[in-house]
């Protein structure tokens, strides 16, 4: 999964230091989508070295100063084309979920887009099962992915039955015992 | 006298300027449709889809027929239908425009090869419906089962034998109603695949509304409406390259 683009994606938002971003993955997706606190740093460290973010030091009392990430413009069109541009199936549900919290108004198109992409591969898979020979297991890989696919685009219809109200939620709170780990 | 149809390649299955339905209440009237303008080009699959409410329905029968618009015009297969009398329309319905629906409401006394003899009757006599309505039927892959009565038949084949009826005197328009709407997913699967087909090898025109994005995956192009209005028209691609998963 690229925790690249989801981050680049966040900061969409605004400027975040690290721990938040963590907070808000784990918090929105947690636990299905697991992101390890250090991975989020390095991933920013790298992010910071190709050009993507900046970073501000913002002085704390007691504590070592914080780390406040902002994206370049190169960055900020990475966040945008990792939610809109196709991409790979187990990013579909990271995109969502960034995506209500960073394009709340765009959510809905975003839900489209997706949905016209996963079409696209769904047809694809359709016309490759047609010519594929009955040897090996080749049709039935194909047969489980083409069902699949036609399940996520039935969730992809309910999602927009709901945009409104899925749109309207707040921002998922971390739970305090994941807190703790993270913490440690 | 029958109309005749006046087809050139450039003549779309459907065309529609403008037209809207308007049904008159006892104190509000209530707009189904509202100014809707579209080609559907012949030999195509289209996916009308929308919420409950949003004017499938009534767009599907004001295209096959059903229905008058209260304004705007309409031509199927190159007709101005809106022009024609009742009796007219009923003719040109019968010999243009196939109907499915979710159910196949098949006849339960007859069989499945009479099911589809039943649809050409008032018009030609039964011995000329017989070899065409058997072709049909091994068309839509029953050759085995044309002596079956609906109850020996499975869902999903009795909604074949309602395709193979509803194309009886090659009609070149096919119009379904969520016609997958009691069927499970293998048999969907296996509807939508025909529907395809027979798109193909007999240059058929196909108009099916549908609630599920998954029947609507199999159009060459998807029309959405909402309110009344056509608020999306998607012509559907194919992906190129598919490659889901990498062993490593």
């Amino acid at each position: 999964m690229s925790l690249q683009g989801a981050l680049a994606a966040l900061l969409l938002r605004g400027p975040a230091h690290g721990y938040e971003l963590y907070v808000t993955l784990e918090g929105e997706l947690g636990p299905l989508w697991v992101t390890r606190h250090s991975q989020v740093y390095l991933t920013l460290g790298r992010m910071q070295r190709d050009g993507l973010v900046r970073v501000r030091r913002v002085a704390q009392v007691g504590r070592p100063d914080r780390q406040v990430r902002s994206l370049t413009d190169s960055g900020r069109s990475m966040g945008r084309s990792w939610l809109f541009d196709n991409g790979p199936a187990e990013e579909v549900v990271v995109r969502l979920a960034v995506g209500r919290l960073v394009i709340r108004g765009q959510w809905g198109e975003l839900v489209e887009t997706i949905s016209a992409q996963r079409t696209a591969t769904l047809r694809a898979l359709r016309s490759l099962q047609q010519q594929t020979s009955t040897d090996g297991f080749r049709r039935e890989a194909l047969g489980i992915e083409i069902r699949r696919l036609e399940v996520e685009l039935r969730w992809l219809a309910g999602l927009l039955d709901h945009q409104a109200e899925i749109v309207g939620r707040p921002v998922a709170r971390l739970a305090p015992e994941l807190i703790k780990a993270a913490d440690a | 006298m029958l109309e005749r149809l006046n087809l050139t390649d450039a003549t779309p299955a459907v065309r529609l300027d403008n037209v809207g339905r308007v049904y008159r209440g006892p104190t509000d009237d209530v707009v189904a449709l509202d100014g809707v303008t579209l080609d559907l080009a012949r030999g195509q699959l289209t996916a009308i889809t929308g919420p409950s409410g949003s004017g499938k329905t009534t767009l599907l029968n004001i295209i096959a027929a059903l229905d008058r618009p209260s304004h705007g015009a309409l031509q199927v297969m190159g007709i101005a239908i809106g022009d024609l009398s009742e009796r007219k329309r009923t003719a040109f319905r019968a010999r243009t425009i196939g109907l499915v629906f979710q159910e196949p409401h098949l006849l339960p006394g007859l069989s499945a090869l009479e099911n589809v003899v039943v649809a050409g009757l008032p018009w030609h006599p039964r011995r000329v419906l017989e070899p065409e309505a058997a072709d049909l039927l091994a068309a839509v892959g029953l050759t085995g089962r044309v002596a079956f009565p609906p109850a020996r038949l499975s869902a999903g084949e009795r909604q074949r034998v309602a395709v193979a009826r509803a194309l009886l005197g090659a009609r070149p328009l096919l119009i379904a109603d969520e016609p997958t709407g009691n069927l499970d997913l293998a048999t969907t699967e296996e509807l939508m695949t025909l529907l395809t087909e027979l798109r193909d090898s007999r240059d058929l025109t196909i108009v099916v509304v549908t609630h599920d994005p998954a029947v609507a995956s199999y159009a060459d192009r998807v029309l959405k409406l909402s309110g009344g209005r056509l608020v999306s028209d998607q012509r559907l691609t194919m992906a190129t390259g598919v490659e889901l998963h990498e062993l490593e």
